[in-house]
């Protein structure tokens, strides 16, 4: 498969590419200069053009492009990136579309401070909060341009990431015993997941517009990752046990 | 009451701002582009900055026109109706104002046959044309606002076409049809009624078969208020 990747320089892009080498063609698009043995091109994801440009010839698009603070590159990125990447599959006839961003764009303070056993298909209350709600207007546009284009959508959401073996988060050191955000998963199967997506017929989707919960089995049970197994068929291999458990005198 | 009028120089902004100016002390604003040097509109980009904060200061509405506001291309019309209704709100927030209005379009729920009881419960089916998905995005930005900040938000889904002057012009357009003078009067009742938390309203002239119902907003405004010659014809409840 023919796969554009977009912020392929962020925090999930490495992993991803290392995951998905060798199994697929990948065109990396970037905002910065990157140095990389795939084909590589410098796009800004809120530029259109750009955007339609470097996906030419491509099957699918895998977008992990995300800016958090800044007030206007937010919505330039978060939401109209994903507008830009709408258009570049309806005018090459992409169908598949990865699409990732914060569980809270979906699973808002509204629903985290207050319930359990959140599940990836409730209707998103992502507040105010600038990373949340640009990202969750950028979900919306794919949404509806999923009922109305041939075009499917998976949306996988992630919160943080851990290595594996150090059990460090990333600008920190290990978190041993002081538990976790519940919704943490490693980096090595972050990357899993998007493989999955880009890999599922589309026969297996129930619909063309689905999201997954991305985070490893975890005993909280403030979030539900089931969906996540069942369809996509990702199995983490990290529990990241040493941070959510501690020794018992 | 204070009222500031944003787009005021497109022509739901001008609708606004002429329906409020008769008993409202209303502030026009536009962006640069539109507002020319002496037509008592004040310039403003609605961005992120201490003169978005000093516009919305002191006011007790704000109404933020989207359908039949000012046009552009898509990536425009989407940063102007996510990116500066998000700063109007927080400047909002930030200083206190407590009712901000949004004025969409029930062209949002135009794939629903006319026979169906389409109300403010029916999910909007919004399309990808350009300015209706940027309508539909503005009103996820006010609804998030009403969800969780200290302000209360109202959506007006005005009926289309919005024809010039009174609801007898609006029988012969449509059955979704809403009069310019309709449109004044539902954003005057808006106001008078003040904010509710979060509120959707369905407004549209009241002509024989109206394709909407339009029981929420009599509820909430009294809109549509009955006029001799429309009383008791066919208005939709």
């Amino acid at each position: 498969m023919k796969i554009l990747i977009l912020g392929g320089n962020g925090m999930l892009g490495p992993p991803v590419i290392d995951n998905l080498s060798g199994r697929h063609e990948l065109r990396i698009t970037d905002i910065n200069e990157l140095e990389t043995e795939h084909d590589y091109r410098q796009v800004d994801v809120s530029n259109l053009e750009q955007v339609v440009d470097a996906a030419e010839g491509m099957d699918a698009i895998v977008n992990l492009s995300v800016l958090r603070p800044h007030r206007q590159i937010a919505f330039d990125v978060n939401t109209r990136g994903n507008y830009n990447m709408a258009i570049a599959a309806k005018t090459h006839g992409i169908r598949r579309l990865i699409n990732t961003g914060p569980h809270f764009q979906l699973a808002g303070r509204n629903y985290e401070e207050f319930n359990f056993e959140l599940t990836p298909d409730m209707p998103p209350q992502p507040g105010t909060r600038l990373y949340a709600i640009t990202k969750a207007l950028g979900q919306e546009i794919l949404k509806v341009f999923s009922e109305h284009e041939d075009i499917y959508v998976q949306t996988l959401l992630f919160y943080n990431f851990y290595d594996a073996e150090t059990l460090s988060a990333p600008n920190g050191g290990p978190r041993i015993g002081t538990d976790l955000t519940p919704f943490s998963v490693s980096w090595t199967d972050a990357a899993q997941a998007i493989r999955c997506a880009l890999e599922l017929p589309f026969a297996k989707l129930p619909s063309r517009c689905e999201t997954y919960y991305i985070f490893t089995d975890l005993p909280h049970q403030k979030f539900d990752n089931s969906k996540t197994r069942a369809q996509l068929g990702w199995r983490p291999r990290h529990f990241l046990e040493g941070v959510w458990t501690k020794p018992i005198a | 009451m204070k009222l500031l009028v944003t787009s005021a120089n497109s022509r739901l902004g001008q609708i606004a701002g002429k329906a409020l100016s008769a008993t409202h002390d209303v502030t026009l604003t536009d962006l640069p582009q539109f507002a020319a040097a002496g037509d008592g509109v004040v310039a403003n980009d609605l961005n992120h900055d201490e003169a978005m904060d000093d516009l919305v200061t002191g006011m007790d509405v704000v109404i933020f026109p989207g359908i039949e506001s000012h046009t552009g291309d898509a990536s425009w019309l989407i940063d102007h109706h996510t990116r500066r209704s998000y700063n109007v709100l927080r400047a909002c927030v930030d200083a206190g104002v407590p009712h901000a209005i949004y004025l969409s379009t029930l062209q949002l729920l135009d794939d629903y046959e006319e026979r169906l009881t389409v109300s403010e419960r029916w999910r909007p089916l919004p399309s990808t044309e350009d300015e209706i998905l940027a309508v539909h995005l503005g009103e996820y930005v006010f609804r998030e606002y009403a969800r969780e900040e200290p302000i209360s938000t109202t959506i007006l889904r005005l009926g289309f076409p919005i024809i010039d002057g009174d609801r007898a012009g609006a029988e012969s357009v449509g059955s979704a049809a809403v009069a310019t003078d309709d449109v004044g009067l539902a954003i005057n009742a808006t106001v008078e009624a003040g904010g509710d938390g979060y509120r959707l309203l369905h407004i549209q002239s009241p002509v024989p078969n109206a394709r909407y119902l339009l029981g929420n907003a009599e509820l909430a405004i009294g809109f549509p208020e009955q006029k001799e010659s429309l009383a008791g014809e066919g208005a939709a409840r």
